[in-house]
């Protein structure tokens, strides 16, 4: 399967949009999104990750495979206001979320709700601000 | 009744069975684990982060150190991530280079695998035989890329140099050293009875767990599953050798560890191959003197020996990256120790977390 038949089972049912590859969802449908995606055969969360885009947004990034099926790796992208970052976390329906989101909230400052144990992975928990936001500067030789 | 009390012991971060620099807090009831948090970081370099300073080009050196054992898989995941951003043609010849560099690297890596297993159930004679064939491998990469370990050998387009003088020779020589090698290993440590009673049954992961947690390459193929990346999704110029996949049944730490030294003997077959085929021709594409890739992001997935790695960069149209996130596998391996080592004994502990083959500097990135 490929990210064409995926998006036209999804349009309609749900606002979503197609856009560079990638399949672009509300964050309020993105569960629902995921989950659809999941029971089409993607078992696999395999990788996880946002890129910020000051002043206003970030964007979360789902990359969703098949090994079983062998389909092709499907973007998912979601944007979420960078003054309040909060999405519904993935855990429920792929457990390897579980690090993943730790990893994205402890470099980037967003928090995935419903997350069972949302702390800090890399850093001390005494460590100020998100080292991954375009605005933290970091003292460099060059 | 005895009342029992549950305490906590401290292990790491500074240990050899670390594997680099890693803390684990295990909750014990008597000698069974009931929780277990593992605490990493201390190895964090933030490279990242470093990358949206540097240069296209000025990452390379980075990429080799996140897993320092098997480097030349994530040389070749973040020069194929950029070629694929910018739609640039490698030529044949330095194809061929980079799957043997990358094959050595893998049994390096595996080497290493074998014995710091054996070194951390107590065995040192099972540590001494891989890390003697595997200073063969690291011959070979010296007289290649001039390291050991942290090579920088890739660019983007090609490779830094075509193979040296006496290269062919040399590995033609060595490769069935690390056959007899990988024999003499098989020996030692699979054929022991200890060996065997504290690895087979151990930590077993079902097909269902392993993709639930998102594990890949061989820990995912020890559960039973046939799925490599070099053979279901061929990139670079694998799909031109005669190899097999070996697969365990049960997903036990004794399925772990028998899969890696399979894989070994299938890498010295696929450079065998490489060896005989290798065109002649040039071993750089033509390049642009500055890397600019046009604005766009692209996600790139390899086969590395600790399992699938992959590079997800997102362009801004400028000579430095604007994200570049890496899916390690090791972080990802990681994220299931939790889940495996509750239930299991106190004393198993070490041989679960080496079994799963994670190397810190490929966790903390």
């Amino acid at each position: 399967m490929n990210i064409n038949e995926v998006f036209n089972r999804l349009q309609g049912k749900y606002n979503v949009e197609l856009n560079n590859e990638a399949i672009i969802v509300h964050v309020e449908e993105l569960l629902k999104v995921l989950e659809e995606i999941k029971n089409m055969g993607f078992e696999l969360l395999n990788n996880l990750t946002a890129v910020d885009y000051p002043p206003e947004r970030f964007e979360v990034v789902y990359h969703l495979e098949s090994f079983l099926n062998n389909y092709d790796i499907i973007t998912v992208k979601t944007s979420i206001d960078r003054n309040n970052p909060r999405i519904p976390s993935a855990f429920s329906l792929w457990p390897s979320a579980d690090w993943q989101e730790r990893e994205v909230y402890d470099l980037m400052g967003i928090i995935f709700e419903n997350h069972p144990n949302l702390t800090r992975v890399f850093l001390g928990e005494d460590f100020e601000g998100f080292p991954l936001r375009k605005d933290f500067k970091v003292q460099s030789n060059r | 009744m005895l009342k029992t009390q549950e305490i906590a012991i401290n292990v790491g971060p500074q240990h050899p069975s670390t594997h680099g620099v890693f803390r684990i807090i295990l909750k014990l009831d008597g000698e069974t684990i009931v929780d277990a948090e593992p605490v990493v970081g201390y190895l964090h370099r933030g490279i990242e982060k470093l990358a949206e300073d540097r240069t296209y080009t000025q990452v390379i050196p980075y990429t080799d150190r996140m897993d320092y054992l098997g480097a030349m898989s994530y040389n070749l995941g973040y020069v194929q991530t950029v070629e694929k951003l910018m739609g640039i043609e490698v030529p044949e010849r330095a194809e061929f280079i980079r799957v043997i560099a990358t094959e050595l690297s893998r049994i390096a890596s595996h080497h290493v695998f074998l014995a710091s297993m054996s070194l951390d159930m107590g065995s040192y004679t099972g540590w001494m035989y891989p890390f003697r064939d595997r200073e063969l491998v690291l011959e070979l990469l010296e007289m290649l890329s001039g390291s050991r370990m942290t090579f920088s050998f890739m660019r983007i387009g090609g490779v830094a140099d075509d193979l040296p003088e006496g290269f062919i020779e040399k590995a033609k020589e060595y490769l069935p050293k690390i056959l007899e090698g990988a024999d003499e290993e098989e020996g030692l440590l699979a054929g022991n009875e200890i060996f065997i009673a504290r690895t087979k049954g151990l930590a077993p992961v079902s097909v269902e767990k392993a993709l639930a947690w998102g594990w890949g390459g061989a820990n995912l193929r020890a559960s039973g599953f046939k799925f490599d990346l070099r053979k279901n999704r061929p990139y670079s110029v694998y799909d031109r050798f005669d190899f097999d996949i070996p697969t365990g049944s049960k997903g036990d730490c004794w399925d772990r560890f028998y899969l890696r030294l399979a894989e070994i003997r299938q890498s010295v077959k696929i450079i065998e191959q490489a060896l005989e085929m290798i065109p002649e021709g040039p071993i750089m594409a033509k390049v642009p003197k500055v890397i600019k890739p046009p604005v766009g992001e692209a996600y790139h997935e390899v086969e590395a020996p600790k399992g699938i790695l992959g590079y997800y960069i997102v362009s801004d149209g400028s000579t430095k990256p604007y994200r570049m996130h890496v899916r390690r596998p090791s972080y990802i391996n990681i994220g299931m120790l939790r889940d495996l080592l509750i239930g299991t004994k106190l004393a198993d502990f070490i041989t679960i977390f080496a079994s799963i083959d994670v190397v810190l500097g490929d966790v903390d990135c």
